[in-house]
Order: structure tokens, then C-alpha cells, then sequence
């Protein structure tokens, strides 16, 4: 009879056990307090608790469906869960354990915290008892927080809990265990510690989207010694410290997923004006278990003064971009070698090397500039002078000559990181969002075609000065200042025609710039080096004559072309209707040097010339102070048709982030081309693919929306958006699936109706 | 060599004139200078940062919806700062960067209204819907404070004190970092704390 009895007791306790709910009233729980979209309660792990043993309580938050409370560091904006203590004397609280946070979107705003439920542990240690028996305390908490949505609610609750304190040694009853479940269970969301990895950090840069290199916490992770290779995953990482990281942080910047790595490392963007603590903290999230079944892995203060993190690409990238990144660590000798941005994905070559062609062929072509062709044409008839004289002196001619260029392109190299050090942000595509960049090309150009026209000389012209030159000092000196001055008379040229190779290098670490510039340099001298060694295809050089003046008239008109292209450029920048006014300055400019064409030349008298000279002064300078007050005209309401590329005719819509979510929102797929109309790649790619019969129709038929994104003008939006997908600038081709809203295809650089086609296919 | 050293003084002189007609590109940076803006205020008509060229600037971030922004101007202390500051010649920029249809969003007749019934003591309410300002000088919370120097430069940004809460009673024992640089700036010295975590409900742009 006892034993039934004693069986029904268990079986009564065991079912009670077993139906105790997770969520639900818990024992010993405090009375829930309703606040705007929030209750809260105050549940002990266990109602009867030993003196000197420490217990949890947890606060437990419910929040309405699509309301938020926030972790330690609310992220963007927001505030955290607080919690004021109340203890019976000698009874110490810990601070709050918080589970693993989750990222919410506030428009583009990101914060960082919990919905729905949310488990707050905090540990509480009681004193060492004095020996008496049981005794009633009671542990109250007065708790704040922010709740939001749209609105934000602060809130309040106080809660108590009544407990029963017994002296040390005292047997437990099992039934005062009655939170077991739902502890285990709050523990469970709580990040592990890290048993994995030695981490470090250093503040430093890394290179952006859209010019200017970023501010950036370099995070290293080190296997400890005896783990093992682990593939990590799409990682996040959440710092405990606000106003110190970019909360948009985004996949760009992650070691490949699938790789087993021993070593990574992670640069995080710095919040704008944002802080630089001695020391981070935070969380790192993966979409994979990295320790255990854990994805979320506490890691615990570390410094960031740690000047031994190779900032280097090596393990750092996009997976596409992997192949060449690993061979990119081999050619990267010394400096601070920063990861490859963007750009078209070179498969199988190694990167640098083709750069350095790139560079080389580059350099090759600045020989038919009309900043150099007549220069240097003029050069090669000296050099007959020295050939007919000794073969051998010829050779020495040659790389002296070499010599001259590629030490003034160092010079120029030298400026470029000079500038760039002194903390300028000189990146080419970028300035051509300037109005004022491309008025003073505008003005270059048009004053240096002008030149070419022969309506004025500059001084006795450059072939003077090479005469002058070389009278004075030795030929050896002579060819190294003849290979300067053929690099000096190139620079104008440089910037529009070599702009991608410059940009590059202006992003890239001192030694590989230093690289690209030596390689231009190479490129540049090598016909004339080539000539001193093969004196016998001089027979191809065309001969001196009348030629050369068509010829140099001729270079002027391509001048003018880039000088309508730009024009149209700065029309597109600050509006049309400064456009006329605009060519009546470069008509003051053209009058000016006329001026000083005619009556600036040595064969008139001192006054006179100084006099032209002062008069075409004015004129230039008249004409530069009212462009540059054209520069400044409010630019007008960009609208999609005003950048060409015709797309007029086709329903091309304006991007915005809301209009692609409304489009996959009604299971259309998007295709965004992101444009600009100083880029002549994106005009080009627009004509060839995107105006294609077959694409269009292809568009059509899958009812997709055509979203386009204008960054003629500076746009911060699609600068963060261009960065997100590891580009510095435009074109950027983007095809969303309505499947698969968050990873949208990205087309090349160099567009084909046949990609975009495919691309559709796979829809 | 004449023609050598004319062309790059030539070529540079172009090239510096041209940057300094730039204006409008960059993000806020603290130590550069502070982008011009052009808004439409509460009195309907346009203003520039650029008009007030040559003054102290405070640009302060604000939202009448939100909680953080109720503490300072509930409160009165908000229209205090603003009296005080603007007393001393300081030009104070309010700005509601909401989007259309998003929480705090207002149109001119809606702010004219708030300053008059608020009491607002500043230079100027300005209106930036678009976001196009907020996102320039990345204001995230409202509020969220900027100072600008009388040279144009950008000497803080950050949040009003280091009391982040909505309880009005934390407002006279916070620390003050706007009041503080402005003294700071006007006294010739620099800014001791540039920047401070911003506080308070997020800015209401348009969403993602």
C-alpha cells in the first residue's frame, strides 16, 4: 500500500516535471509587469539557494511581434537592457550575460538585439552563511530598456523574487531545481568562449569602394597550439563597444567560407567619426558551428596595438577572387600589402602580373599621346645625330633615356603617395565626380590642343628646351633629361587615358605602386631603348619633314575630342544650361593664349611681350574664375535618361534599395546597372548589351524591373552599395532572383549580350 | 627649363584651383572640412552651411517622435543649450532627416509649428527627407551633434552627453560634450573629446 503510494508520489512528481513548460509560469518566478509591447518577469533558477553558491536569475523580456530590445551595444541607435539591483546585504549580482545578439535593419540603419524572447542571465553570489537555518530573502531588480519598431518605447519594470537562503551543507530538496529546462536552455544561446584562436587587433586601412581608403579594425585569429584547421563560415562580428565599427560590415571583407584555415584575418570598417578604443570585445557569429554546435564564439578582451598583424590579402576575400588572391601573397614582397578590390575576376592569372603588363602596354601607347608622339619623334632624330657618330654611344643614349623616365615617374609616384599620405583622396574615377577636377582637364586639354594648333609655343616649345638642354651638359645627362622631360610633357595625358592603372596604384601599397609607375615608365621608353639597339629600324622611323607639323595639328583635334567629352561630363555634373557659358570661358582662355602666341614670342621687344603676357594672364585668369563659379552650380535633379546610353526609350526606373525590395516583393527579378555618365566602359556596355534586341526582349519576357543607379554625381548610397560588392566604381551589374533575395548575380565588368542572357536563363 | 617649370606650375595651379571648386563630395570627417549642404528651413526658404561661413556651427539631429529627443526638449534644456549657445554668436542647425511616410516626418507648415509651440531657440529647422544630408555626415540617432569650427572644420560629432537615457532628471549631472567643444573651440584649443557614442532612436530614413 505504501509503495503504491510512494510510487504515485514519484510518478505525480515525475509528470509534473515532465509537463513544467520551457516558456510559461515558471516556480518562483516574480509577477509579470506589462510595459508597451513588453512583459517582463524575474525567474531564479531554483527558490532555495545555499549560502556561498552562486545561482542564476534570468529577466525574461517578451516583446511583441516585429519590437526589439537591445544587446549591450544597441548598434546604430537604440539602448540596452539595464538592471539595477536590490540584494539582501552581503549578496553580490554580476553583470548581465547576454545570449548571442541578432541584426535588425532600421532602414539602412543596423542595430543589434533580440525579438521575440529574450533570456537575460545574471549570476548572483550569497555570502557565507553564519550558520543559521533557513532563511526568506528577497532579490529585486529594476529593470530599463528601449523597445522599438518604428517609434521607440522606453520601458520599466521592478520585479522581486522571493527565495529561501539555507546554510552551507544543507540538503537540497530536488524539487526546489524547478528552472532546470529553461536555464539550460538560456545558456544554450549564450556565445562560447573561445577555445580556438589567439586574437589581436590593429587599427589601419584598408582599401574602399568609391576612392578613398577606409579606416579599419584588422582583426587576426590564430589557431592556439593543437587545434585544428576549421572552415568559418560567413562571419559576423559583433563588438561589445559601440561608436566603434560599421555595423553594415558585409561579406566582402571574410576569408573564404569553405577553406580549413588556421589563420585569418577580418578588416572591419570603422564607423565614420567613430572611436578607437585600447581594447575590443564581442561576439563572433558564423553561419556555420565553429566550436561544439556553437556558431557564436565571446571573444574576450583583446588589444588593438598590434603592430605584427601583416595586414596582407592572403587568406581575405571574396571566394571568386581566391585564386588570385593566394598568388598575390607570393608577389607582395614587403610593405603593407592590402587586399585586391574589385574588378573583373582574373582567373587562372596572376594579378599583379597582368597589372604590370597592363601598365607596360600602357605605357607603350603614352608614346602616340599627343603630349609625347611629337617629343619624342624629335628624340629619335637626335638620336640618328648619336647613332652616326657611335654605335655603341647610341646604347648608353638609350638607357639614359630609359633612365630619365622611369626616375621621373618615381617623381610622380613619389607625389602620388606624398598626396596621398598627407591623407588626400586621389582616386580617378572618384575625381570625376568633381566638377572642379574636370573643369581644370577641361582647361589643360583645351590650352594644350591650342598648343598643338601652334596658336601659341610654349617658350621656345619643347623642342627648344631639348636643344638647350643638351648644349649645356654632356650626352649622357642630355638623353637623361630629354627621357624627364618627355615624362613631364606626358602627365596631362596620363590622367584620362590611364585612369584605371593610376587608380589602381593609388590604392595599392608604396612598393607595388612604385611597380605599376616603374612598369608605365618601361613601357614608355622602350621603343626609343629599342632603337639605340637596333639602329636599323630606324629605317622604319618616319623620316623628319613637313609631316610632323600635320601630324602635331592632328594630335590637337584628339585633344578637342577628350576636351567635347569632358565637357559633356561637367554639363551632366552641374547642368546643361552652364554648358554655353562654359565654352565662352574656354573662348576667353583661347583669346588669352592667342595673345600670347602672337605677341609673347622673343621677336618683340621686352614690353611688348611682358604686356601680352600680362593680358593673356588675365584673360586665363578671368576665364578659370568664372568656371570655377560654374563648377559650383547646384547640380540639377539627376533623372534616369539624362546620363545616355539611350535608355529612354526602355523603362529604366531610378535604383533605390525600397524600389528593389517592392519588385522582388511581387516576385519580379531585378537587374540594376549601376552607371555613371563620365564612365565611357558603362556607355559602352549599355550600347552593346543592355540596348541588344535579344536582351531586352529576354527582360521582357521575365517581367524583370530595370533598376538604373546614376553615381555621376557623389551618392553615399551607392557608394556604400558599390563597396558592399567589393568595387571601387562603375559599372556594376546586379540581377536579382526573387528566390533568392539577398545574393544577387554579379555580372562582369565587361558586358556582353551573351552574359546577360545567360544570366537570365538561370533565373 | 622656363618651359619645364611652366607647365607644372601651369598643370598644378589648374589642378588646385579645380579641387577648390569641389564642394559637396565627401562624408563629414571629423578634422576636414564640413561639406555644404543646401535645406529647406522652417521659414520655407533654402539654407547653406555656406551661409554661415565664418561662425561656430552646431548641426543637431532631431526627431519631435522620438523619446530621446521628448528628454531635452520636454524638458526645456534642449531650447537652454540652444539660447545660450546662439547668445554667443553660435549659428545652431536643427535637422529632421525623416523619410515620407516614417515616424517624425514633418513638412514645413508641421516644423514652423513645433518650433513656435516648443519654443525652439535655434538659428534654423531645417528639413533633409531625402537623407541626403543625414547620410553625409552619418547621423544615426536622433539626437546626434555636430560642431564646426569657424574655419569650416568639423571638431565633433558624436552624441549630447555621456549619459545615455531618456530620464530627463540625467540631464544636469551629464557631461555636455557640445557645450564643451564649443568652449573648447572658441577658447583657440582643440576639442578634448571629438567624438562620443551617439544616443538615442534611429534616424528615420527611407527604408532598405
Amino acid at each position: 500500500m505504501i509503495r503504491t503510494f510512494l510510487l504515485f508520489l514519484i510518478s505525480c512528481n515525475l509528470l509534473a516535471r515532465a509537463s513544467e513548460p520551457i516558456a510559461g509560469p515558471h516556480g518562483g518566478a516574480s509577477a509579470t509587469v506589462s510595459q508597451p509591447h513588453v512583459t517582463a518577469e524575474l525567474i531564479p533558477e531554483r527558490t532555495l539557494i545555499t549560502a556561498g553558491q552562486p545561482f542564476d536569475v534570468i529577466l525574461h523580456l517578451h516583446m511583441d511581434p516585429d519590437w526589439h530590445t537591445y544587446w549591450i551595444n544597441p548598434g546604430d541607435a537604440g539602448l540596452a537592457t539595464q538592471i539595477e539591483w536590490t540584494l539582501p546585504p552581503g549578496f553580490t549580482a554580476g553583470p548581465i550575460q547576454w545570449p548571442t545578439p541578432e541584426k535588425h535593419n532600421m532602414g539602412p540603419l543596423i542595430t543589434y538585439g533580440y525579438g521575440g524572447d529574450v533570456y537575460l542571465l545574471t549570476t548572483i553570489t550569497p555570502p557565507a552563511a553564519d550558520g543559521s537555518s533557513v532563511n526568506k530573502v528577497q532579490i529585486k531588480a529594476h529593470a530599463t530598456w528601449l523597445v522599438c519598431q518604428e517609434e521607440c518605447i522606453p520601458g520599466k519594470a521592478d520585479l522581486e523574487v522571493d527565495l529561501s537562503l539555507a546554510a552551507k551543507g544543507a540538503l537540497l530538496d530536488f524539487k526546489s531545481f524547478v528552472n532546470e529546462d529553461l536555464f539550460r536552455e538560456a545558456r544554450g544561446h549564450l556565445p562560447v568562449p573561445n577555445t580556438l584562436w589567439e586574437v589581436k587587433g590593429r587599427y589601419d586601412i584598408k582599401p574602399g569602394v568609391g576612392g578613398p581608403r577606409q579606416q579599419a579594425l584588422w582583426m587576426q585569429f590564430k589557431n592556439k597550439p593543437g587545434m585544428n584547421e576549421l572552415a568559418v563560415g560567413q562571419l559576423y562580428f559583433f563588438p561589445e563597444q559601440s561608436n566603434v565599427l560599421n555595423a553594415n560590415e558585409d561579406d566582402n571583407s571574410h576569408p573564404d567560407p569553405k577553406q580549413k584555415l588556421s589563420e585569418f584575418l577580418l578588416p572591419l570598417t570603422l564607423q565614420q567619426n567613430g572611436e578607437k578604443p585600447a581594447q575590443i570585445s564581442g561576439v563572433l557569429v558564423s553561419d556555420q558551428s565553429l566550436i561544439g554546435n556553437s556558431r557564436a564564439v565571446y571573444i574576450a578582451p583583446f588589444p588593438t596595438d598590434a603592430s605584427d598583424i601583416p595586414v596582407s590579402s592572403a587568406s581575405l576575400t571574396n571566394p571568386i577572387q581566391q585564386n588570385v588572391v593566394s598568388e598575390n601573397s607570393a608577389a607582395i614582397a614587403t610593405g603593407h600589402p592590402e587586399p585586391v578590390e574589385g574588378s573583373v575576376p582574373l582567373a587562372a592569372q596572376p594579378w599583379l602580373i597582368a597589372v604590370l603588363g597592363a601598365a607596360f602596354v600602357g605605357g607603350l601607347i603614352l608614346n602616340l599621346m599627343p603630349c609625347v608622339l611629337p617629343v619624342l619623334s624629335l628624340k629619335v632624330f637626335s638620336l640618328m645625330k648619336h647613332a652616326g657618330k657611335n654605335p655603341r654611344s647610341a646604347w648608353i643614349q638609350g638607357v639614359a633615356f630609359t633612365a630619365g623616365v622611369v626616375i621621373s615617374f618615381w617623381m610622380l609616384a613619389g607625389l602620388l603617395l606624398a598626396l596621398r599620405a598627407a591623407g588626400n583622396q586621389l582616386g580617378w574615377g572618384f575625381q570625376m565626380q568633381s566638377p572642379g577636377f574636370v573643369l581644370a582637364l577641361i582647361f589643360i586639354f583645351f590650352l594644350l590642343a591650342l598648343n598643338l594648333f601652334g596658336v601659341f609655343e610654349l617658350g621656345t616649345s619643347l623642342v627648344g628646351v631639348d636643344a638647350k638642354a643638351t648644349s649645356h651638359v654632356s650626352g649622357f645627362a642630355s638623353s637623361f633629361l630629354n627621357g624627364a622631360l618627355a615624362t613631364l610633357a606626358a602627365t596631362p595625358c596620363t590622367a584620362p587615358f590611364m585612369g584605371s592603372s593610376l587608380g589602381f596604384a593609388a590604392q595599392q601599397p608604396p612598393f607595388v605602386a612604385l611597380l605599376i609607375f616603374t612598369f608605365l615608365a618601361l613601357g614608355m621608353a622602350t621603343p626609343y631603348f629599342l632603337l639605340t639597339i637596333f639602329p636599323g629600324a630606324l629605317r622604319f622611323v618616319p623620316k623628319p619633314g613637313a609631316w610632323m607639323e600635320a601630324f602635331k595639328q592632328f594630335m590637337g583635334f584628339l585633344l578637342m575630342a577628350t576636351v567635347i567629352f569632358l565637357v559633356y561630363v561637367f554639363g551632366a555634373l552641374v547642368g546643361q544650361d552652364e554648358v554655353p557659358w562654359l565654352l565662352v570661358t574656354l573662348l576667353l582662355a583661347g583669346v588669352g593664349a592667342w595673345i600670347y602666341g602672337r605677341w609673347g614670342t622673343p621677336t618683340h621687344s621686352g614690353p611688348v611681350r611682358v604686356t601680352a603676357f600680362m593680358v593673356a594672364l588675365g584673360f586665363l585668369a578671368s576665364a578659370l574664375n568664372w568656371g570655377v563659379a560654374l563648377a559650383q552650380a547646384t547640380p540639377p535633379e539627376a533623372t534616369v535618361g539624362s546620363s545616355p546610353g539611350g535608355q529612354g526609350n526602355f523603362s529604366w526606373q531610378t535604383w533605390s534599395p525600397a524600389a528593389v525590395d517592392e519588385a522582388l516583393a511581387q516576385g519580379r527579378p531585378v537587374f540594376v546597372d549601376f552607371t555613371a555618365a563620365w564612365c565611357l566602359s558603362c556607355k559602352v556596355n549599355e550600347r552593346v548589351a543592355l540596348e541588344n534586341d535579344a536582351v531586352k526582349k529576354a527582360f521582357t519576357e521575365k517581367n524583370a524591373v530595370l533598376l538604373q543607379a546614376d553615381w555621376t554625381h557623389s551618392d553615399p548610397q551607392i557608394s556604400e552599395t558599390l563597396r558592399r560588392f567589393n568595387r571601387d566604381g562603375v559599372p556594376l551589374y546586379l540581377l536579382y532572383s526573387p528566390k533568392n533575395k539577398n545574393a544577387p548575380q554579379v555580372l562582369p565588368e565587361v558586358l556582353t549580350p551573351g552574359m546577360v542572357l545567360e544570366a537570365l536563363q538561370s533565373l | 627649363m622656363r618651359t619645364f617649370l611652366f607647365i607644372a606650375i601651369c598643370a598644378s595651379t589648374l589642378l588646385s584651383l579645380g579641387l577648390a571648386a569641389e564642394n559637396t563630395s565627401a562624408l563629414a570627417t571629423i578634422g576636414q572640412s564640413a561639406p555644404n549642404f543646401t535645406l529647406q528651413g522652417s521659414d520655407g526658404k533654402e539654407h547653406s552651411l555656406a551661409d554661415y561661413k565664418g561662425k561656430f556651427i552646431v548641426l543637431e539631429w532631431t526627431n519631435p517622435n522620438c523619446p530621446f529627443v521628448h528628454k531635452f526638449y520636454d524638458s526645456g534644456a534642449m531650447q537652454k543649450f540652444q539660447k545660450e549657445e546662439t547668445a554667443k554668436g553660435v549659428v545652431w542647425l536643427r535637422i529632421n532627416s525623416s523619410a515620407a511616410g516614417h515616424e517624425g516626418s514633418q513638412t514645413v507648415s508641421d516644423l514652423a509649428a513645433y518650433v513656435q509651440s516648443h519654443h525652439v531657440a535655434a538659428t534654423a529647422s531645417l528639413l533633409d527627407p531625402d537623407g541626403k544630408v543625414g547620410h553625409m555626415y552619418g547621423a544615426r540617432t536622433t539626437p546626434h551633434m555636430f560642431v564646426i569650427n569657424e574655419q569650416g572644420t568639423l571638431v565633433y560629432a558624436g552624441g549630447i552627453d555621456n549619459r545615455p537615457s531618456p530620464d530627463p532628471a540625467d540631464i544636469a549631472a551629464a557631461k555636455n560634450y557640445v557645450t564643451t567643444a564649443l568652449d573648447e573651440a572658441m577658447a583657440g584649443k582643440p576639442v578634448s573629446t571629438p567624438t562620443a557614442r551617439p544616443y538615442g532612436c534611429s534616424v528615420k530614413y527611407a527604408s532598405n
